[in-house]
Protein backbone atom coordinates (compact mmCIF):
# COMPACT_ATOMS: atom_id res chain seq x y z
CA UNK A 1 0.00 0.00 0.00
CA UNK A 2 1.53 3.22 -1.09
CA UNK A 3 1.83 5.63 1.62
CA UNK A 4 0.72 9.30 0.56
CA UNK A 5 2.89 11.33 1.95
CA UNK A 6 6.04 8.88 0.79
CA UNK A 7 4.62 10.06 -2.71
CA UNK A 8 4.21 13.64 -2.20
CA UNK A 9 7.95 13.65 -0.88
CA UNK A 10 9.14 12.02 -3.99
CA UNK A 11 6.91 13.69 -5.87
CA UNK A 12 9.08 17.37 -4.01
CA UNK A 13 12.36 15.53 -4.62
CA UNK A 14 11.23 15.21 -8.16
CA UNK A 15 10.70 18.57 -8.40
CA UNK A 16 13.34 19.95 -6.59
CA UNK A 17 15.47 17.67 -9.78
CA UNK A 18 13.52 19.26 -12.37
CA UNK A 19 13.99 22.86 -11.36
CA UNK A 20 17.59 22.52 -11.09
CA UNK A 21 17.73 20.82 -13.90
CA UNK A 22 16.12 23.69 -16.09
CA UNK A 23 18.45 26.61 -13.92
CA UNK A 24 21.26 24.35 -15.38
CA UNK A 25 19.90 24.56 -18.66
CA UNK A 26 19.14 28.50 -18.33
CA UNK A 27 23.11 28.81 -17.92
CA UNK A 28 24.21 26.45 -20.58
CA UNK A 29 26.40 29.01 -22.87
CA UNK A 30 24.73 26.86 -26.25
CA UNK A 31 22.47 29.77 -27.92
CA UNK A 32 20.42 27.35 -29.46
CA UNK A 33 16.42 27.77 -29.14
CA UNK A 34 15.90 24.06 -28.99
CA UNK A 35 17.87 23.41 -26.03
CA UNK A 36 17.49 26.59 -24.27
CA UNK A 37 13.70 26.22 -24.37
CA UNK A 38 13.43 23.44 -22.16
CA UNK A 39 15.11 26.27 -19.04
CA UNK A 40 11.68 28.24 -18.60
CA UNK A 41 9.63 25.34 -19.33
CA UNK A 42 11.38 23.05 -16.59
CA UNK A 43 11.35 25.91 -13.90
CA UNK A 44 7.82 26.38 -14.29
CA UNK A 45 6.78 23.05 -14.56
CA UNK A 46 8.68 22.54 -10.88
CA UNK A 47 6.93 24.68 -9.47
CA UNK A 48 3.39 24.08 -10.77
CA UNK A 49 3.97 20.73 -9.14
CA UNK A 50 5.08 22.20 -5.86
CA UNK A 51 1.85 24.28 -5.80
CA UNK A 52 -0.12 20.78 -6.16
CA UNK A 53 1.98 19.71 -3.56
CA UNK A 54 0.72 22.34 -1.53
CA UNK A 55 -2.71 22.72 -2.10
CA UNK A 56 -2.94 18.72 -2.26
CA UNK A 57 -4.90 18.68 1.23
CA UNK A 58 -7.16 21.42 -0.25
CA UNK A 59 -7.68 19.61 -3.36
CA UNK A 60 -9.21 16.38 -0.91
CA UNK A 61 -11.29 18.68 0.95
CA UNK A 62 -12.88 20.85 -1.59
CA UNK A 63 -13.60 17.73 -3.08
CA UNK A 64 -15.74 17.15 -0.37
CA UNK A 65 -17.29 20.37 -0.08
CA UNK A 66 -18.49 19.74 -3.82
CA UNK A 67 -20.09 16.48 -2.58
CA UNK A 68 -22.00 17.67 -0.37
CA UNK A 69 -22.74 21.12 -2.59
CA UNK A 70 -23.89 18.73 -5.27
CA UNK A 71 -26.15 17.49 -1.84
CA UNK A 72 -25.20 13.37 -2.70
CA UNK A 73 -22.71 10.94 -0.52
CA UNK A 74 -20.68 8.12 -1.48
CA UNK A 75 -22.70 6.46 1.55
CA UNK A 76 -26.28 6.88 -0.09
CA UNK A 77 -24.38 6.10 -3.57
CA UNK A 78 -23.60 2.85 -1.93
CA UNK A 79 -26.70 2.02 -0.47
CA UNK A 80 -28.47 2.46 -4.04
CA UNK A 81 -26.08 0.56 -5.88
CA UNK A 82 -26.59 -2.23 -3.30
CA UNK A 83 -30.43 -2.12 -3.79
CA UNK A 84 -29.77 -2.18 -7.70
CA UNK A 85 -28.07 -4.89 -6.49
CA UNK A 86 -30.62 -6.54 -4.85
CA UNK A 87 -33.26 -6.11 -7.17
CA UNK A 88 -31.40 -7.77 -10.24
CA UNK A 89 -30.97 -11.05 -7.64
CA UNK A 90 -34.76 -10.90 -6.79
CA UNK A 91 -35.67 -10.68 -10.48
CA UNK A 92 -32.65 -13.66 -11.64
CA UNK A 93 -33.92 -15.50 -8.33
CA UNK A 94 -37.56 -15.14 -9.64
CA UNK A 95 -37.01 -16.28 -12.83
CA UNK A 96 -34.90 -19.54 -11.97
CA UNK A 97 -37.89 -20.54 -9.56
CA UNK A 98 -40.13 -20.28 -13.05
CA UNK A 99 -37.59 -21.78 -15.23
CA UNK A 100 -37.16 -24.88 -12.60
CA UNK A 101 -41.07 -25.27 -12.21
CA UNK A 102 -42.00 -25.17 -16.00
CA UNK A 103 -39.30 -27.54 -16.39
CA UNK A 104 -41.44 -30.70 -14.84
CA UNK A 105 -43.33 -30.77 -17.69
CA UNK A 106 -42.65 -31.45 -21.46
CA UNK A 107 -45.70 -28.67 -22.67
CA UNK A 108 -43.77 -26.44 -19.51
CA UNK A 109 -40.45 -26.96 -20.83
CA UNK A 110 -41.15 -25.51 -24.48
CA UNK A 111 -41.98 -21.86 -22.39
CA UNK A 112 -38.60 -21.99 -20.85
CA UNK A 113 -37.37 -21.30 -23.93
CA UNK A 114 -37.17 -17.76 -24.42
CA UNK A 115 -36.64 -17.34 -20.99
CA UNK A 116 -33.46 -18.56 -20.99
CA UNK A 117 -32.23 -15.43 -23.17
CA UNK A 118 -34.05 -13.34 -20.16
CA UNK A 119 -31.68 -15.29 -18.11
CA UNK A 120 -28.44 -14.60 -19.92
CA UNK A 121 -29.33 -10.80 -20.20
CA UNK A 122 -30.37 -10.42 -17.11
CA UNK A 123 -26.50 -11.89 -16.18
CA UNK A 124 -24.85 -9.53 -18.16
CA UNK A 125 -26.82 -6.83 -16.24
CA UNK A 126 -25.74 -8.25 -12.55
CA UNK A 127 -22.18 -8.60 -13.84
CA UNK A 128 -22.27 -4.42 -15.41
CA UNK A 129 -23.91 -3.70 -11.49
CA UNK A 130 -21.19 -5.43 -10.49
CA UNK A 131 -18.60 -3.59 -12.73
CA UNK A 132 -19.87 -0.29 -11.01
CA UNK A 133 -19.53 -1.02 -8.02
CA UNK A 134 -16.27 -2.22 -8.11
CA UNK A 135 -15.39 0.71 -9.69
CA UNK A 136 -16.95 2.89 -7.54
CA UNK A 137 -14.88 1.02 -4.60
CA UNK A 138 -11.91 1.58 -6.24
CA UNK A 139 -12.26 5.70 -7.23
CA UNK A 140 -13.77 5.83 -3.21
CA UNK A 141 -10.63 4.02 -1.90
CA UNK A 142 -8.10 5.30 -3.50
CA UNK A 143 -8.65 8.96 -4.41
CA UNK A 144 -5.97 10.31 -2.46
CA UNK A 145 -3.13 7.87 -3.91
CA UNK A 146 -4.91 8.57 -7.25
CA UNK A 147 -4.08 12.22 -7.02
CA UNK A 148 -0.86 12.17 -4.98
CA UNK A 149 0.41 9.64 -7.76
CA UNK A 150 -0.43 12.06 -11.03
CA UNK A 151 1.11 15.08 -8.93
CA UNK A 152 4.49 12.57 -8.68
CA UNK A 153 3.86 12.16 -12.23
CA UNK A 154 3.41 15.61 -12.78
CA UNK A 155 7.44 16.02 -11.37
CA UNK A 156 8.91 13.98 -13.55
CA UNK A 157 11.38 15.74 -15.53
CA UNK A 158 11.19 17.20 -19.31
CA UNK A 159 7.48 16.46 -19.07
CA UNK A 160 7.37 12.68 -19.62
CA UNK A 161 4.62 12.39 -16.86
CA UNK A 162 2.57 15.28 -17.67
CA UNK A 163 0.14 13.55 -19.79
CA UNK A 164 -0.44 10.51 -17.46
CA UNK A 165 -0.55 13.04 -14.23
CA UNK A 166 -2.57 14.75 -15.53
CA UNK A 167 -5.11 12.09 -16.97
CA UNK A 168 -5.09 10.76 -13.33
CA UNK A 169 -5.57 13.77 -11.32
CA UNK A 170 -8.23 14.93 -13.27
CA UNK A 171 -10.15 11.38 -13.59
CA UNK A 172 -10.13 10.81 -9.67
CA UNK A 173 -11.49 14.49 -9.23
CA UNK A 174 -14.36 13.95 -11.86
CA UNK A 175 -15.22 10.77 -10.94
CA UNK A 176 -15.11 11.35 -7.14
CA UNK A 177 -17.61 14.27 -6.97
CA UNK A 178 -19.50 12.49 -9.99
CA UNK A 179 -19.84 8.77 -9.51
CA UNK A 180 -22.47 10.08 -6.19
CA UNK A 181 -24.71 11.71 -8.46
CA UNK A 182 -25.85 8.44 -10.84
CA UNK A 183 -29.15 8.12 -8.92
CA UNK A 184 -30.19 11.69 -9.27
CA UNK A 185 -29.05 11.79 -13.11
CA UNK A 186 -30.61 8.49 -13.61
CA UNK A 187 -34.15 9.65 -11.48
CA UNK A 188 -33.95 13.06 -13.33
CA UNK A 189 -34.03 11.36 -16.60
CA UNK A 190 -36.64 8.68 -14.91
CA UNK A 191 -34.80 6.17 -15.99
CA UNK A 192 -33.94 4.65 -11.60
CA UNK A 193 -34.03 1.00 -11.79
CA UNK A 194 -35.68 1.45 -8.25
CA UNK A 195 -38.55 3.36 -8.80
CA UNK A 196 -39.86 2.88 -12.60
CA UNK A 197 -43.08 2.16 -14.13
CA UNK A 198 -43.64 -0.22 -16.72
CA UNK A 199 -47.15 -0.04 -18.46
CA UNK A 200 -49.28 -2.81 -17.55
CA UNK A 201 -49.90 -5.39 -20.00
CA UNK A 202 -52.52 -4.88 -22.36
CA UNK A 203 -52.43 -7.91 -24.10
CA UNK A 204 -52.72 -11.54 -22.59
CA UNK A 205 -49.16 -12.42 -24.59
CA UNK A 206 -47.21 -12.27 -21.46
CA UNK A 207 -43.97 -12.89 -23.30
CA UNK A 208 -44.02 -10.55 -25.83
CA UNK A 209 -45.17 -8.38 -23.02
CA UNK A 210 -42.03 -9.10 -21.50
CA UNK A 211 -39.80 -8.91 -24.71
CA UNK A 212 -41.35 -5.65 -25.57
CA UNK A 213 -41.74 -3.63 -22.62
CA UNK A 214 -39.83 -4.85 -19.53
CA UNK A 215 -36.41 -5.86 -21.45
CA UNK A 216 -36.17 -2.56 -23.14
CA UNK A 217 -36.20 -0.82 -20.04
CA UNK A 218 -34.44 -3.07 -18.19
CA UNK A 219 -31.55 -2.83 -20.47
CA UNK A 220 -31.84 1.12 -20.83
CA UNK A 221 -32.19 1.72 -16.90
CA UNK A 222 -29.93 -0.52 -16.04
CA UNK A 223 -27.04 -0.78 -18.38
CA UNK A 224 -27.84 2.42 -21.14
CA UNK A 225 -28.26 5.39 -18.76
CA UNK A 226 -25.19 4.62 -16.25
CA UNK A 227 -23.24 4.10 -19.42
CA UNK A 228 -24.45 7.42 -20.78
CA UNK A 229 -23.36 8.82 -17.08
CA UNK A 230 -19.82 7.40 -17.28
CA UNK A 231 -19.19 8.88 -20.53
CA UNK A 232 -20.31 12.09 -19.60
CA UNK A 233 -17.84 11.83 -16.77
CA UNK A 234 -14.92 10.55 -19.20
CA UNK A 235 -15.37 13.51 -21.29
CA UNK A 236 -15.32 15.58 -18.55
CA UNK A 237 -11.97 14.17 -17.15
CA UNK A 238 -10.61 14.79 -20.54
CA UNK A 239 -11.51 18.40 -20.26
CA UNK A 240 -10.04 18.39 -16.45
CA UNK A 241 -7.10 16.57 -17.40
CA UNK A 242 -6.40 18.53 -20.24
CA UNK A 243 -6.46 21.68 -18.05
CA UNK A 244 -3.86 20.31 -15.90
CA UNK A 245 -1.32 19.29 -18.03
CA UNK A 246 -2.00 21.25 -21.24
CA UNK A 247 -1.13 24.55 -22.05
CA UNK A 248 -3.49 25.91 -19.77
CA UNK A 249 -1.52 25.17 -16.90
CA UNK A 250 1.00 27.83 -17.19
CA UNK A 251 2.05 30.09 -14.26
CA UNK A 252 1.01 33.37 -13.86
CA UNK A 253 4.79 34.45 -13.25
CA UNK A 254 7.22 36.13 -16.21
CA UNK A 255 9.94 33.45 -16.28
CA UNK A 256 9.29 32.54 -19.59
CA UNK A 257 11.78 35.71 -21.08
CA UNK A 258 12.00 34.60 -24.61
CA UNK B 1 21.36 3.17 -3.15
CA UNK B 2 17.81 3.90 -2.97
CA UNK B 3 16.10 5.59 -5.67
CA UNK B 4 15.58 8.79 -3.09
CA UNK B 5 18.89 9.35 -1.82
CA UNK B 6 19.63 8.81 -5.88
CA UNK B 7 17.46 11.55 -6.87
CA UNK B 8 18.88 13.67 -4.05
CA UNK B 9 22.55 12.93 -5.26
CA UNK B 10 21.59 13.83 -8.88
CA UNK B 11 20.05 17.25 -7.60
CA UNK B 12 22.82 18.34 -5.77
CA UNK B 13 24.91 17.03 -8.97
CA UNK B 14 23.18 19.30 -10.95
CA UNK B 15 23.29 21.76 -8.98
CA UNK B 16 27.03 22.18 -8.76
CA UNK B 17 27.40 21.61 -12.64
CA UNK B 18 24.75 24.36 -12.68
CA UNK B 19 26.92 26.79 -10.42
CA UNK B 20 29.81 25.78 -12.90
CA UNK B 21 28.42 26.18 -16.18
CA UNK B 22 27.52 29.85 -14.84
CA UNK B 23 30.78 30.20 -14.02
CA UNK B 24 31.50 29.05 -17.74
CA UNK B 25 28.94 31.07 -19.25
CA UNK B 26 30.19 34.09 -17.48
CA UNK B 27 33.84 33.53 -19.07
CA UNK B 28 32.36 32.95 -22.02
CA UNK B 29 30.10 35.70 -22.67
CA UNK B 30 32.73 38.17 -21.33
CA UNK B 31 35.58 36.74 -24.12
CA UNK B 32 32.87 36.76 -27.12
CA UNK B 33 31.37 40.62 -25.84
CA UNK B 34 34.83 41.79 -25.49
CA UNK B 35 36.38 39.54 -28.52
CA UNK B 36 37.89 42.41 -30.79
CA UNK B 37 35.85 40.79 -33.55
CA UNK B 38 34.09 43.50 -35.45
CA UNK B 39 30.93 41.56 -35.98
CA UNK B 40 28.04 42.88 -34.09
CA UNK B 41 26.32 39.17 -34.15
CA UNK B 42 28.62 37.58 -32.17
CA UNK B 43 29.09 40.15 -29.30
CA UNK B 44 25.13 40.15 -29.27
CA UNK B 45 25.40 36.15 -28.92
CA UNK B 46 27.99 37.09 -26.13
CA UNK B 47 25.71 39.47 -24.18
CA UNK B 48 22.75 36.88 -24.60
CA UNK B 49 24.72 34.19 -23.19
CA UNK B 50 26.00 36.61 -20.03
CA UNK B 51 22.02 37.66 -19.34
CA UNK B 52 21.25 34.27 -19.76
CA UNK B 53 23.88 32.95 -17.50
CA UNK B 54 22.37 36.04 -14.89
CA UNK B 55 19.32 34.68 -15.15
CA UNK B 56 20.38 31.43 -14.33
CA UNK B 57 22.18 32.35 -11.30
CA UNK B 58 19.14 33.95 -9.87
CA UNK B 59 17.58 31.01 -10.26
CA UNK B 60 19.76 28.93 -9.01
CA UNK B 61 20.50 30.84 -5.53
CA UNK B 62 16.36 31.62 -5.32
CA UNK B 63 16.05 27.91 -5.89
CA UNK B 64 18.56 26.53 -3.23
CA UNK B 65 16.79 29.18 -0.99
CA UNK B 66 13.39 28.20 -1.70
CA UNK B 67 14.11 24.34 -1.53
CA UNK B 68 16.00 24.71 1.41
CA UNK B 69 12.94 26.50 3.30
CA UNK B 70 10.41 24.16 2.36
CA UNK B 71 12.26 20.65 3.59
CA UNK B 72 13.25 22.75 6.81
CA UNK B 73 9.77 23.36 7.51
CA UNK B 74 9.00 19.98 6.34
CA UNK B 75 10.62 18.67 8.89
CA UNK B 76 9.84 20.89 11.40
CA UNK B 77 6.23 20.06 11.22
Amino acid sequence: MYNIFDILYYAQLLATLTYFLGSLIYGLPIPIYGVKKWAPRLITDAIYVIVWNSIYLAVLSFLTQLLDMLGVSWSNYEIWLNQVLNFEEVLYAVLKVLISTLNVTEAGMVLTIPLGQLMSILLTIITYTESLISISNLIYQYVGVLIALGILFLAIPFRIGRGAGGAMIGTSIVFYVGLPYLPQFLDNLGLNPLNYSVSPSSQNDMYSYFYQQVLPHLITSLILGPSIYIFLLLAFSAGLSNLISGYGSRLPLPIDLY
Amino acid sequence: MTLEAFITNLTGTVTEIGWSIFILAWAVGWALRGSPIPIFRIKRGGQDILEDAIIAAFFLAIGSTVFYLISYVASQV
